[in-house]
């Protein structure tokens, strides 16, 4: 048989051999093509949140478990800020009391310190009762906070070692869902307007 | 007698003067957050303008309320927030500069009182050609609407 004969003879099973390569060869590419880096949003749901174990405002341990089966709006800061924090609390409860009752009470809000050093239990129940009624605060020990901040990708740092020393930190506020997942966060200064619109789409 | 007037005459023109020179920086908006807890600082805000024709500095700020007030700025990098102080403020002629949350602000340390939401506090501000310049300042935990 010459390779014409056999070309002939086989013409069809070559074409369907052709045809089947190439439609693998497009699904192979389209599987390729296809970005299957997780966005930001994912990343960060993935990323940020996890197990912590505190003390409130109230001087009560508290763990993340507690704060399960409720939305919880958390704010790191410390209370010897005093630009910054109390900006973005005061956001935070300008959001709040823009809530429908049915929304605000599946909320928990929560201050946490960076500065555990100086901001006891009775300095946080003292701060935070300037902002809203149903905010928590929470504080601990350096390595509790510590924990809490790694687990929250939060970055805070003493600017210096005076007594009155400041504290550099990431100004963000973590929307979570009722399982503790990260479903949004809010960059400083946001416009509490747009927290609350925010907050109430998420709320099931 | 004739001393007197000269005298009064002089003090009324280094008046004029001295005012000629505060008109040319004028502080409006000025508002101080509360000290929400005993022995942490404050902060204070105002709108400097500049309506001269040459550049001003503002150099430092006092009160009575007060032993130190630094002037301080923030940086904002990788979503981080840095505080730090600056020597001085300058505005330009013609320009202004406004201090607010999240920008420059004044932070007033070691309290004499912890005063509140309502009460008033001064503060004096040194400018380099304008001279003090002394506001009083109402205490208000949300920043004042602007005026303009």
């Amino acid at each position: 048989m010459t390779n014409q004969q056999f070309l002939a003879h086989n013409a069809k099973r070559i074409i369907l051999i052709l045809i089947l390569l190439l439609a693998a060869i497009g699904l192979w590419s389209v599987y390729l093509l296809k970005d299957k880096t997780p966005t930001a949003s994912e990343n960060s749901r993935a990323l940020i949140g996890g197990p912590f174990t505190l003390t409130n405002h109230l001087n009560q341990p508290v763990t993340e478990k507690d704060f399960l089966g409720k939305y919880m709006l958390v704010y790191f800061g410390y209370t010897y800020c005093p630009d910054i924090c109390p900006t973005d609390l005061q956001i935070m409860a300008d959001a709040l009391n823009m809530l429908a009752p049915d929304v605000l009470k599946q909320i928990t809000p929560v201050f946490v310190s960076v500065d555990p050093e100086r901001d006891t239990p009775e300095v946080m129940a003292e701060y935070i009762k300037f902002f809203h009624k149903n905010l928590i605060g929470l504080t601990g020990t350096v390595e509790q906070v510590d924990a809490i901040k790694s687990a929250y990708k939060v970055y805070a740092a003493k600017s210096d070692d005076n007594p009155g020393y400041l504290v550099d930190h990431t100004a963000y506020t973590y929307f979570m869902d009722k399982n503790g997942k990260l479903l949004k966060h809010f960059n400083h200064a946001e416009a509490p307007e747009k927290m609350a619109a925010v907050i109430t789409s998420l709320v099931e | 007698m004739k001393k007197i007037i000269i005298a009064l005459m002089m003090l009324a023109s280094f008046q004029s003067v001295s005012s000629a020179q505060e008109n040319k920086i004028v502080i409006s908006n000025q508002w101080a957050r509360p000290i929400l807890v005993a022995g942490r600082p404050g902060g204070a805000y105002f709108k400097i303008e500049n309506k001269g024709n040459t550049a001003d500095k503002l150099m430092s700020v006092t009160s009575t309320a007060s032993p130190r007030l630094e002037i301080h700025e923030h940086t904002m990098k990788d979503g981080v927030m840095k505080m730090s102080q600056v020597d001085y403020i300058e505005i330009g002629p013609g320009e202004n500069v406004e201090l607010k949350p999240g920008g420059y602000h004044i932070m007033i340390f070691d309290t004499a009182t912890q005063y509140k939401d309502g009460d008033q506090i001064d503060l004096t501000l040194h400018f380099e050609k304008a001279g003090a310049i002394t506001k009083t300042v109402n205490v208000t935990s949300t920043a004042p609407t602007s005026e303009n």
